[in-house]
């Protein structure tokens, strides 16, 4: 995305920001409470129409495009709360993915999710409501709901928000397979920067709307900017867990 | 607690849960069509007929997640559009002045008519929806409500067409029980078809998560105004049934009272599973039709016992908030009939019933 800058009334969350993924890649994207990660997620996948700039997949420009016309276009996400179709099973959640956006026939779609699902560790509650899944699974299903949409660019707002340590570290393993594995690139919101620091290859720093930083891993971990965003925000971070 | 008669809804199955809801209404049909007495027949027919206009409603609103208050002006779209093509030929031009010739002049055969008539339904559904399935909803649910009213005003006034708010007299009384069912079981069939459908599981994941189904690619509207289009032409068909098999029409037929009951009928069956609807009608009419005896005056032991007059309307909302309160998701609790089990047989998708379905999901 190339400039792109989304007012709410007369506050700015995203000011005039640059952000590129790669293909075939993890790229990280950090940033304080309020910095605007989510909303850049937001208007990556159509929910959100910027107030200024441009979206581009590839050189096909998809700026003002609905989140259905985003993600059958291949960028697909993952939401911070879940957000599963809790009265449907496990299953039909990942396979409403692939009908939806690839108009796979029901059992073809099935078949698809039960795939990913076998890769995520989740084969077993396959035929579970979703609902009444434990929080981190339900984390576990949203991603492999987001992967089997066939798509080129996966967002995952904060997919470990909440999980306990060896949840958090299964589920980063698994993310960082996911280029390699289904051929696409993923950008990771993470709070926890042990795990941003050693699942993505480049990370981008957001602070205020604006982007502050972006680089490896060792590059942004020595940033002075980076360092100040953070450390000036060291309260609300704590508060925020 | 173990609820073992019901499993969660498996395709696959295809033609098993259908059939058994459908196949026992047919013999019930048939037996008491040409061996009951005339009484037990019509109470059957008025059963059935809900049946066909409870299916419709839960067409729509089991997917979705929208209850429709609209659908009674559906039927009477329905009830009015036969009647145009099949009542009173001698009558028609001078109590129906405003209809257009070909309708004046002639009568058409029943069946053909009847269809005629549930697509016209499904046409004003299709059109009406275009506005209507663009709202979420509480919003959605009210403008369905709208509709019914606008229903009520324009048939109710539209005197050169539809005699206004005179009760029309002279439709042929062709219903009968079987010929009813043939409808219920084509319903159910669709029901089922649509519910199984990539439709059908779209518009269920948007009514579980609607932003999240946009992130898969639905396109919400266009599945809604499809199953909404799908759902009024048999509740246009049950209009016409119910019409056909009184013989007279009203717009006043077509109004609160109905919409109360059929509602009471889906919510006290559960509106998300197949079995329920099918079960929430019968139940509700089984008591209906008690507490109308009741009503009227029976005699135990020598001494005549007789409900005050509206008792029924009374019972049925009981009934309605009891099930409310201690059982919200239906009788059926969202679940179908476990058929296979019924037959004796080993299936494989034991791996797929759901292990406690007792407890259901947190709303």
């Amino acid at each position: 995305m190339e400039g792109v800058g989304v007012r709410f009334g007369r506050l700015s969350a995203l000011d005039g920001v640059d952000l590129k993924l790669r293909p075939n890649s993890v790229t990280g994207l950090i940033g304080p409470n309020g910095a605007g990660k989510t909303t850049a997620v937001n208007v990556l996948t159509g929910f959100q129409k910027p107030t200024s700039g441009k979206i581009f997949l590839g050189s096909q420009e998809l700026t003002g495009h609905t989140p259905e016309e985003f993600a059958r276009q291949g960028v697909t996400r993952s939401f911070q709360s879940g957000r599963l179709f809790s009265k449907l099973s496990v299953i039909d959640n990942v396979a409403s993915a692939a009908i939806g956006i690839r108009r796979l026939g029901r059992t073809k779609a099935r078949e698809h999710a039960y795939g990913i699902l076998e890769w995520i560790g989740c084969a077993d509650v396959a035929s579970a409501f979703a609902g009444t899944l434990p929080h981190g699974v339900q984390q576990r299903v949203g991603l492999a709901r987001a992967i089997a949409g066939f798509p080129s660019f996966i967002l995952l707002d904060e997919p470990a928000a909440g999980l306990g340590r060896t949840d958090c570290d299964g589920l980063i393993a698994l993310i960082q397979k996911i280029p390699s594995k289904f051929e696409c690139g993923v950008l990771l919101i993470e709070h926890n920067m042990t795990v941003i620091m050693n699942a993505c290859s480049s990370i981008v720093v957001f602070a205020g709307g604006r982007r502050i930083a972006e680089g490896t891993p060792a590059e942004v971990a020595h940033d002075a900017e980076v360092r100040r965003a953070y450390l000036g925000s060291a309260n609300e971070q704590t508060m925020a867990i | 607690m173990k609820n073992n008669r019901f499993v969660s809804s498996i395709p696959g199955d295809t033609w098993l849960l259908p059939s058994a809801l459908a196949i026992p209404l047919g013999v019930v049909a048939v037996g008491v069509q040409y061996f009951g007495p005339p009484t037990i027949a019509v109470t059957v027919t008025e059963i059935y007929i809900r049946l066909v206009a409870a299916l419709a409603i839960y067409m729509f609103s089991s997917n979705t997640g929208i209850i429709s208050y609209g659908h009674v002006a559906f039927m009477g779209i329905g009830a009015y559009a036969s009647a145009w093509q099949t009542c009173c030929v001698m009558m028609k031009p001078i109590t129906m002045h405003g209809l257009p010739a070909f309708l004046k002049t002639a009568n058409f055969p029943v069946v053909p008519s009847a269809i005629a008539a549930g697509v016209l339904a499904a046409v004003v559904a299709l059109v009406a929806s275009l506005v209507i399935m663009r709202l979420n909803s509480i919003a959605a649910a009210i403008a369905t409500f709208a509709l019914l009213f606008i229903f009520q005003s324009v048939y109710g006034h539209w005197d050169s067409v539809t005699m206004g708010v005179s009760t029309m007299i002279g439709l042929p009384q062709y219903v009968t029980p079987v010929h009813v069912w043939i409808w219920v079981a084509i319903a159910i069939l669709v029901a089922f078809i649509l519910q199984n459908s990539s439709i059908g599981l779209m518009l269920r994941a948007s009514r579980d998560e609607h932003t999240a189904a946009r992130a898969c690619g639905a396109r919400i509207l266009k599945y809604r105004v499809i199953a909404f289009t799908i759902s009024a032409f048999f509740a246009g068909i049950a209009g016409v049934m119910l019409g056909h098999r009184i013989g007279t029409i009203s717009v006043a037929t077509f109004h609160l009272d109905l919409t109360f009951l059929l509602l009471a009928m889906v919510v006290v069956g559960g509106l998300r599973s197949l079995s329920g609807v099918v079960l929430g009608v019968i139940i509700v009419s089984v008591i209906m039709e008690v507490l109308r005896l009741f009503q009227g005056g029976v005699s135990i032991g020598g001494q005549i016992v007789s409900l005050p007059a509206g008792s029924v309307q009374i019972g049925i909302a009981l009934v309605m908030i009891l099930v409310l309160r201690f059982r919200p998701d239906g009788i059926a609790k969202g679940l179908e009939f476990d058929v296979k089990r019924w037959l004796g047989r080993s299936s494989d998708e034991v791996a797929l019933r759901r292990s406690d379905s007792g407890s259901s999901a947190a709303e």
